[in-house]
């Protein structure tokens, strides 16, 4: 992934304006804290929402 | 019974009715479910966004978010560890502070694990979660739970999505007897006797997912579980006669027409 933030990265994955909550190197981060996160290489992001349950 | 509300923390509530959004048929089956089930509160779980089909619905594109109070579930964790993680995912969405903490020890049964259960209620508590941990049937576990600063105790009726009902209804009276937070019987119910039971037993409220979503018209169902939970409700409040041995006539073994008698003017 080339550098940028956690914003960015989800910009390129198509996910902007979807109610996504994103974790990266273990920690979890609002989305205010996007833009504020660099993304490097070999950094584990998890990207997660909310599905239908139980 | 207008008046009859209930709360968990400061969330005021009419609705005994927590209902689950998985496995419906669709979003607009789910969406009139919801309606005429009066819920106000949703359950939902958190998974990997698919990144190979980004354009896939999200279940939040169908909901309103303003109209009802979110109750997201650590499902798929096996460690009170995994469920705080999915906890913290959950609440970054910024839609809840709630939480169901739901740790699987065997994905065959589905049944809680006590003991990740409790450690995952006593960190996610430290971290202001509104907490309410879903648990085996057991008084004892639900008292540790409730102990640990669990807002509401739901104990499961019977493993989930089985649908076999309440399979101790002695366990849930002792259960409801015992918390001084809510009772909420969770899991395994299957049709509407289950549901108005749970509540006839004392329990605050009932969460429901596969029920109404896998009945043969959910809507309908979503209306008739409604019904019985007002109804289960109404009779815990009213009070049921006890249990007798033997019969006892309704209207007096005096005068029957059929006993022979001997008038004193003849």
């Amino acid at each position: 992934m080339a550098a940028g933030n956690i914003a960015d990265v989800i910009e390129k994955l198509g996910l902007t304006g979807k109610p996504v909550v994103v974790e990266a190197g273990g920690e979890v981060l609002v989305a205010e804290q996007w833009p504020c996160v660099k993304a490097v290489p070999g950094m584990t992001i998890e990207i997660v929402h909310f599905v239908g349950g139980g | 019974m207008n008046q009859d509300t209930w709360r968990i923390g400061n969330h005021e509530m009419s609705s005994r009715f927590f209902l689950g959004t998985g496995l419906f048929p669709s979003p607009f089956v789910q969406n009139e479910a919801i309606a005429v089930s009066g819920a106000e509160v949703l359950t939902f779980a958190i998974r990997r966004v698919n990144l190979d089909a980004v354009e896939d619905d999200s279940i939040l594109q169908h909901v309103e978010p303003e109209a009802f109070q979110f109750l997201p579930n650590t499902s798929g964790a096996r460690t009170a560890d995994e469920a705080v993680r999915i906890a913290r995912l959950a609440r970054a969405s910024g839609l809840s502070d709630w939480v169901k903490v739901e740790i699987s020890a065997s994905e065959r049964t589905l049944l809680p694990d006590p003991i990740e259960t409790l450690r995952a209620t006593e960190i996610l508590v430290k971290e202001g979660f509104t907490v309410l941990p879903y648990i085996s049937d057991d008084p004892v576990i639900c008292r540790k739970l409730e102990e640990a600063g669990a807002a509401a105790i739901m104990p499961g009726g019977a493993p989930i999505g089985t649908g076999l009902g309440i399979l101790n209804p002695y366990n849930i009276s002792l259960i409801v007897e015992e918390a001084s937070v809510p009772v909420i019987v969770d899991a395994g119910l299957g049709t509407a006797s289950d549901a108005a039971l749970a509540l006839e037993l004392g329990a605050s409220a009932v969460l429901m997912n596969t029920p109404v979503a896998k009945a043969k018209d959910p809507v309908g169902m979503a209306l008739a579980m409604k019904l019985a939970i007002e109804a289960g409700r109404l009779t815990y409040l009213s009070g049921r006669v006890p249990k007798k041995q033997y019969a006892s006539a309704s209207s007096g073994l005096e005068a029957m027409v059929s006993r022979p008698s001997s008038p004193d003017v003849l």
